[in-house]
């Protein structure tokens, strides 16, 4: 929740007191999540839809940027996991009948297997075929989706799906937005946790300069594999949270245009930082909203979005707005 | 018998598609370095403005002729005013034409709407020729002539002609191209606006065959990766060998499998991948 | 047992024939230090010892231990290091982060995911150690790409050091740096562990001079004379070489009879 739990690198040997003060800024956070839900709910039913939606989408940004901006390995075929966790959980429990505890943890691990699968062969190519392979790769999987009707339902996608019993069913749109925060924040400390520990640092070691990594003894392959595992289980948990808010898969789980959306939402925030990545996905889904209610082009305004930020912001809107904002704060300074 | 011959013609027709398609895209990353995703895109526009050109007109080869050119010159500015400011920054450039991939779909199905449509086939190619006891449709033998004959233009243009030099020197070093006082920009949009208008053709001498239709642009541009990943990105020849390896294994797959299809399409990616990581004709 | 053993070690490019018949016997804590003109294959031989490039022919021992056939971080756990002509840091990224990279790069926690790296208390307090030690504590929290050249060449150095390798292969460490700085560098470089061997590829001879045990020099991928400092400082084939490319800045005026070592 707090963009200082990213700042790595200006640590300094710190006295206890600042432990006391990262447990404040944890709670802080949770207690954050804690009172959007609570006012949401208080809302009505459009926003705590729209909170549910913003909570999952920012899920899987984070789970992108693990791969886009802390590993340099940019994704476009990120919906594949998302959306084979959907299938896969949607699945077990309607052709086997399995409970919500059985067959979630085997939509993740069909993620998990799916990512394996993939950057096996995606990671054997050098670093700027990563984006085609995935965008290929993916594209074979919304194929099957679309055409082994008897197994996907084809088009229609596969429907009915109940949502999780916890001590109660999760019915209203209420409680199912208090089961996704708990589920966002659980993953979203995993994935602090993660960017933190000595294997995150080797992630971004690998981002900025691969053979020096080599030469000091990483075997980068292996790092580049177990992120994307990594990122494909927290994926698979954002698609499932998605399948189970509608009760519903279908092809556009697993489309490209969804792994596009996703990336984009990395962008408007700033790649490389988890709370950045965050913002970017509320940002979007807010847009989104917005802009569709006022014209059908939103696909239109999206690559223009794109465009945009190719051009002017390639490492995110917030290090751009954070330029300016210097830029700014130097020009004032020298009229003074 | 008559399957195995019908599905390898079949086969065949669609790899000279896909080979036209591909070249440019080969091309395009072979000396710019620029992964496009927006390739499809051209290959959609391609085939909407001839069936546009061609329904007013009722000429098959002015719609042809007027396709290429205007996304020749769209693919030119695109690359003039947009591409040519991030050159090298190969994340960038992917967003880029990423972003353009979305408008130029958005765009076209304002214009074109959403239901799939048949370019019609030029008249003297309606009809089927009987031969070997089956009846095949001319158009597609026709395809498999015209993308050969595109294939020997291509390489007699990269290795019989001073631009074919060039591009070619480019392809290997830049500097030194740019040492013998030769514009370098003018090369590289000229060899985009070539590579797009490839992609125009490819719509064109597809549309009549597999249709033109929102995604179309996402479906024939992910064939293309595979096939310039198979055959090693910037090689003309080794799109063409693997063009016809996708195109066969496509086919073929879609008669077997039918739920699977696409999927026999990458088989022959994950092999060569396996292999040979660069591809079939790259450079290790 | 020798440190690094390099036998008939040849590597072509295309037609080009960029390292023949380099045979090299390097003892446990010697300094050797590897001159030559631009383009006489120092750098390839570099990479070649480090698994960057592929050998076309030859081998390569690492205490006693054929590496020939190992990658490149196969080779660095074996305790095989070095550092880059071009300066070769995590440029978006801390000095102290940079540290902790290398640091971390040999320890068995790096692959660990679920602990924060101020939990692993070795590491920290190996990367305060280096920090001190090279006196870095005034930039560790500043981002390298704004440190001057100076301070990334020696940090550069810092690097490979700081997974604690038996071999470092140094390449140009002083390239680009003031007279001043050299001499730290060159200082450093003489106060390393007596543990640790050391090959060097550099220009400066005066430098390469004070730091050497032995001498080998390169020209056109071969090695053409070997032997301690003050033989080579003399060697007439040397002489030759160095005056066809440049002055041989330092050396001695006469050349004299001395001739070839070895």
């Amino acid at each position: 929740m707090n963009p200082h739990l990213e700042a790595t690198g200006t640590r300094v040997r710190r006295p206890l007191w600042t432990d006391r003060s990262r447990t404040i800024r944890l709670l802080a956070a949770v207690a954050g999540i804690v009172l959007v839900v609570l006012a949401a709910s208080t809302l009505g039913s459009y926003p705590v839809e729209l909170i549910t939606q913003v909570l999952i989408y920012a899920l899987f940004a984070m789970s992108l940027d693990l791969l886009v901006g802390y590993t340099g390995l940019p994704s476009l075929g990120h919906s594949a996991y998302f959306g084979v966790a959907a299938y896969a959980a949607a699945l077990c429990s309607l052709k086997l009948g399995l409970p919500f505890w059985c067959a979630a943890p085997v939509g993740l691990l069909a993620a998990v297997v799916t990512a394996l699968l993939f950057n096996l062969i995606a990671l054997r190519t050098a670093r700027g075929y990563y984006l085609m392979i995935t965008l290929a790769l993916a594209q074979v999987l919304w194929s099957i989706a679309v055409s082994w009707t008897d197994l996907t339902g084809g088009d229609n996608g596969l429907s009915g799906i109940a949502r999780p019993v916890i001590g109660r069913p999760l019915e209203g749109a209420a409680s199912y937005l208090w089961f996704v925060a708990l589920v966002f924040t659980v993953s979203a400390m995993a994935m602090w946790r993660i960017v933190r520990s000595p294997f995150g640092q080797a992630l971004k070691g690998i981002r900025e300069n691969e053979p020096r990594m080599r030469a000091l003894g990483y075997e980068t392959w292996r790092y580049k594999l177990v992120a994307s595992l990594l990122a494909a289980l927290f994926a698979g948990i954002a698609g499932e949270c998605f399948l189970y808010l509608n009760g519903f898969v279908g092809p556009s789980s697993l489309a490209v245009a969804l792994s596009a959306q996703v990336l984009l939402m990395v962008l408007m925030g700033a790649a490389g930082t988890l709370f950045g990545s965050m913002i970017g996905a509320a940002v979007f889904v807010v847009l989104q909203n917005i802009v569709s209610s006022y014209t059908d082009r939103w696909l239109f305004v999206m690559g223009a979005i794109y465009v945009l930020f190719a051009l002017y912001a390639p490492a995110g809107a917030l290090p751009w707005l954070r330029e300016r904002w210097a830029r700014y704060r130097n020009s004032v300074g020298g009229n003074t | 018998m008559s399957f195995w011959l019908i599905n390898a013609l079949n086969g065949l027709s669609f790899a000279m598609v896909l080979f036209v398609l591909s070249a440019g895209l080969t091309l395009v990353f072979g000396l710019l370095r620029i992964i496009n995703m927006a390739h499809g895109s051209f290959y959609l526009l391609g085939g909407y403005i001839a069936l546009s050109v061609i329904q007013a007109s009722d000429h098959f080869m002015l719609g042809m002729a007027s396709a290429c050119v205007a996304v020749m010159l769209l693919g030119a500015a695109m690359q003039r005013w947009t591409l040519a400011r991030l050159h090298k920054q190969e994340l960038p450039q992917s967003l880029l034409t990423l972003g353009f991939l979305f408008m130029f779909a958005d765009l076209a199905f304002w214009i074109w709407g959403g239901n799939p449509q048949l370019v019609p086939k030029p008249a003297v190619l309606e009809g089927a020729i009987r031969f070997a006891g089956i009846a095949y449709p001319a158009y597609r033998l026709a395809l498999i002539g015209i993308g050969v004959l595109v294939a020997v233009l291509l390489w007699a243009l990269l290795e019989g002609t001073r631009i074919g030099a060039v591009v070619r020197a480019g392809m290997d070093d830049e500097e030194m191209v740019r040492a013998m006082g030769i514009n370098i920009p003018l090369v590289f949009t000229a060899v985009f606006a070539f590579g797009a208008g490839l992609a125009a053709m490819g719509g064109v001498l597809g549309g009549p065959l597999l249709g033109l239709f929102p995604g179309a642009d996402f479906e024939v541009a992910m064939l293309a990766f595979v096939v310039v990943t198979v055959g090693g990105l910037g090689s003309i020849r080794g799109a063409f060998i693997a063009s016809l390896l996708v195109g066969l294994a496509d086919n073929f797959g879609t008669a077997w499998f039918p739920q699977l299809s696409l999927f026999t399409a990458i088989i022959p990616m994950v092999i060569v991948l396996a292999l040979r990581p660069s591809g079939l004709m790259g450079r290790a | 047992m020798n440190a690094l053993e390099v036998r008939d070690l040849g590597r072509s490019f295309g037609g080009l024939q960029a390292l023949q018949n380099v045979t090299l016997s390097i003892a446990q804590g010697e300094r050797r230090v590897i001159i030559g003109t631009n383009g006489a294959g120092k750098t390839t031989l570099f990479n070649l010892l480090n698994g960057q490039i592929r050998p076309t022919r030859g081998e390569i021992v690492l205490f006693g231990e054929p590496i020939t056939a190992l990658s490149t971080p196969q080779r660095a756990a074996r305790g095989l290091a070095r550092t880059f002509q071009i300066t070769s840091l995590f440029a978006e990224l801390s000095v102290r982060e940079n540290i902790q990279i290398a640091v971390q790069a040999l320890d068995p926690c790096r692959f660990s995911f679920v602990r924060t790296i101020e939990s692993y208390r070795h590491i920290e307090q190996r990367v305060e150690e280096l920090l001190a030690q090279w006196q870095l504590e005034h930039c560790a929290a500043q981002r390298v790409n704004k440190l001057s050249y100076g301070v990334q060449r020696q940090l550069e150095v810092v690097m490979a050091l700081a997974s604690r390798p038996r071999v470092l292969l140094l390449d140009e460490p002083m390239a680009g740096l003031s007279s001043e700085e050299t001499h730290l560098v060159t200082d450093i470089i003489l106060a390393l562990d007596r543990a640790v061997t050391v090959v060097m590829i550099e220009h400066d001879l005066a430098a390469a001079f004070r730091v050497a045990d032995r001498v080998s020099a390169m020209d056109q991928g071969q090695v053409v004379a070997e032997g301690p400092p003050a033989l080579i400082r003399d060697d007439e084939a040397l002489q030759r070489i160095y005056l066809r490319g440049g002055a041989l800045g330092t050396a001695g005026p006469a050349v004299s009879a001395g001739g070839r070592s070895q």
